[in-house]
């Protein structure tokens, strides 16, 4: 079943164009990948869809439902969660404040047994309850940003590079936690510029190349795709392609 | 007569504590210095001497009530109709739209009350008590209780509420905020509401204590605070509390041993040292955060 539906999205920041027509859909259950070069407008995608950014033109359909007139803390209410680049933790609460914050749009009696059990997915947290999440480590602050948007019992989880910066073990980790979670049932959006990792994890990818869909199929499929092992891969795979690996 | 006058520093600051702390949280969500907030603080005194003027059953209890009602409104009309609107990407301008609300608040209290002093009616019975050497008068003991309560109530509802939370949150990232469902412009009207109430309450004290007011009394006040919120460190809630009451001390003790024309002028050398040598305030953070 379909829970997200984007079609012909035409967004960017005032003047600046940055998506063209930018199509794709994602089903209940699987992880997405969404591989592309610098300032191809992936974040800006994820942005969009969350309803930080207002697009031009183009529909976004949400279980169904039209939501591309939604702020972002009303998508949030939704069911919509993203985990936003670069770890946007809150530095100046605890973690434990932090995982509440990540259950700001719930009233239910739930959300104490919810951190608890997050508490336990990432036992690194749990040791640093009370801790400033500035003071974390980047691995941490990531299994928090991540842990944090569970909190919101999401139904869409939008995820931007959630590898950026971290050191390959720590990546292997995060990846493993993607993993965890698609076993969960949860459903996830991953951009990635780590594509390797990305389209082996994900079902289904998607390419994006200066704001259009360039080219879209199962992981696999992208992985064996002659352009992508090109642009994507290519010299990954002669050369810190090769670290990686071993590393891992 | 050291100890008397700390407790008459401690008095004086608290006071500059309630406005800077509104000036905080406010400079915090938006990073704005909302420059009418010491108006706001003047129209928090007019009101509670009109209730106590007008209502004949009305104690300074219900001055202050009625001070924070009409100051917690005139913070949200401020957020919503000055601030707001123009909040799109020019960062001058709505520093510039709460300056327009200074002469506006200003002018409208000059019309309305006058321009000149006005006495403020006894509302509290003044009571003498020694404590070994120290006096204190019931009226001191009043204005500290009500000044500390407030800052009291104010630091669990940032620590503790699901609102407070959400203010800090929004005073570190608004994007963060948002994503996590945070509506950041209820938040930004909520902590001018919060911020305006403090200060009418800071209003009322102010006039309890000088037994006088007039519509310009606003400015020495705002420079103060202003002054308490850099000791504090920009967006720095516990910092400004401090910092309030150490201003206070700082002046009475500087008016007490080098008298009084001195007091100002000795402010404004703290002022001009913090902005060379720490820059970030006293205790070096730019935090809304527990304690
Ligand atoms: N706030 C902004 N204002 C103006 N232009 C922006 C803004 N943010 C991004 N852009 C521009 O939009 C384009 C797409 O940026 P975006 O961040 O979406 O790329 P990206 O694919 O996420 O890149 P990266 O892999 O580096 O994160 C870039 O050309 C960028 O310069
Ligand atoms: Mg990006």
């Amino acid at each position: 079943m379909t829970i997200l539906e984007v079609d012909g999205l035409h967004a960017g920041y005032g003047q600046i164009r940055v998506l063209h027509g930018v199509g794709l859909s994602i089903t209940r259950g699987e992880i997405v990948g969404l591989i592309g070069a610098n300032g191809a407008g992936k974040t800006t995608l994820l942005k969009t869809i969350s309803g930080l950014i207002r697009p031009n033109g183009g529909r976004i359909l949400f279980e169904g439902r039209d939501i591309v007139r939604l702020p972002a803390h009303r998508t949030v209410e939704m069911g919509i969660c993203q985990v936003a680049e670069g770890r946007a933790i809150l530095k100046r609460m605890t973690v434990l404040e932090n995982l509440k914050m990540g259950a700001h749009t719930r009233r239910d009696a739930g959300v104490d047994a919810d951190i608890g059990q997050i508490l336990r997915k990432f036992p690194v947290l749990d040791e640093r309850q009370t801790q400033l999440a500035g003071t974390l480590s980047g691995g941490e602050q990531q299994m928090l940003a991540i842990g944090r948007a569970l909190m919101a019992r999401p139904r869409l989880l939008l995820l931007d590079e959630p590898s950026l910066g971290l050191a390959p073990m720590i990546v292997t980790q995060i990846f493993r936690t993607l993993r965890g979670l698609r076993e969960e049932g949860n459903t996830i959006f991953l951009v990635e510029q780590n594509a390797r990792r990305a389209l082996q994890l994900a079902d289904r990818g998607y390419v994006l190349e200066r704001g259009r869909i360039a080219l879209e199929g199962s992981g696999e499929d992208l992985l064996n795709d002659p352009g992508v092992q090109r642009t994507y891969l290519g010299k990954q795979a002669e050369t810190t392609g090769n670290r990686q690996t071993r590393l891992s | 007569m050291l100890g008397q006058q700390l407790i008459n520093g401690l008095m004086l600051g608290a006071s500059y504590s309630l406005v800077a702390i509104g000036y905080t949280l406010i400079f915090g969500v938006l990073r704005l210095l909302h420059f009418a907030h010491g108006e706001v603080f003047m129209v928090g005194a007019f009101i509670g001497l009109h209730v106590v003027l007008w209502f004949a059953f009305a104690n300074i209890y219900v001055a202050i009530a009625g001070a924070m009602v009409v100051t917690a409104l005139l913070g949200w009309i401020v957020a919503r109709f000055a601030v707001q609107p123009v909040d799109k990407g020019y960062p001058l301008a709505p520093l510039i739209s709460t300056i327009g609300v200074t002469i506006v608040l200003q002018n409208l209290a000059i019309n309305i009350f006058g321009g000149e002093q006005v006495a403020f009616p006894e509302t509290i019975e003044q009571i003498l008590y020694r404590i070994g050497p120290l006096t204190i008068s019931s009226v001191q003991i009043f204005i500290l209780a009500v000044a500390l309560l407030s800052m009291a109530a104010l630091w669990l509802f940032i620590d503790r509420t699901r609102m407070g939370r959400a203010i800090r949150a929004t005073s570190e990232s608004h994007e963060t905020a948002a994503l996590l469902g945070v509506d950041v412009n209820r938040v930004v009207v909520v902590t001018f509401v919060v911020a305006s109430a403090l200060a009418g309450i800071a209003g009322v004290l102010d006039g309890v204590k000088n037994s006088a007011i007039t519509p310009h009394m606003g400015l020495e006040v705002a420079v103060k605070a202003l002054v308490v919120m850099l000791l504090g460190g920009l967006g720095n809630v516990p910092g400004a509390m401090v910092a309030g009451i150490l201003l206070g001390m700082v002046e009475i003790l500087t008016a007490s041993y080098l008298g009084t024309s001195v007091r100002d002028f000795f402010t404004f050398v703290i002022l001009i040292l913090l902005l060379l040598y720490r820059p970030t305030g006293l205790f070096g953070t730019r935090t809304i955060e527990s304690g």
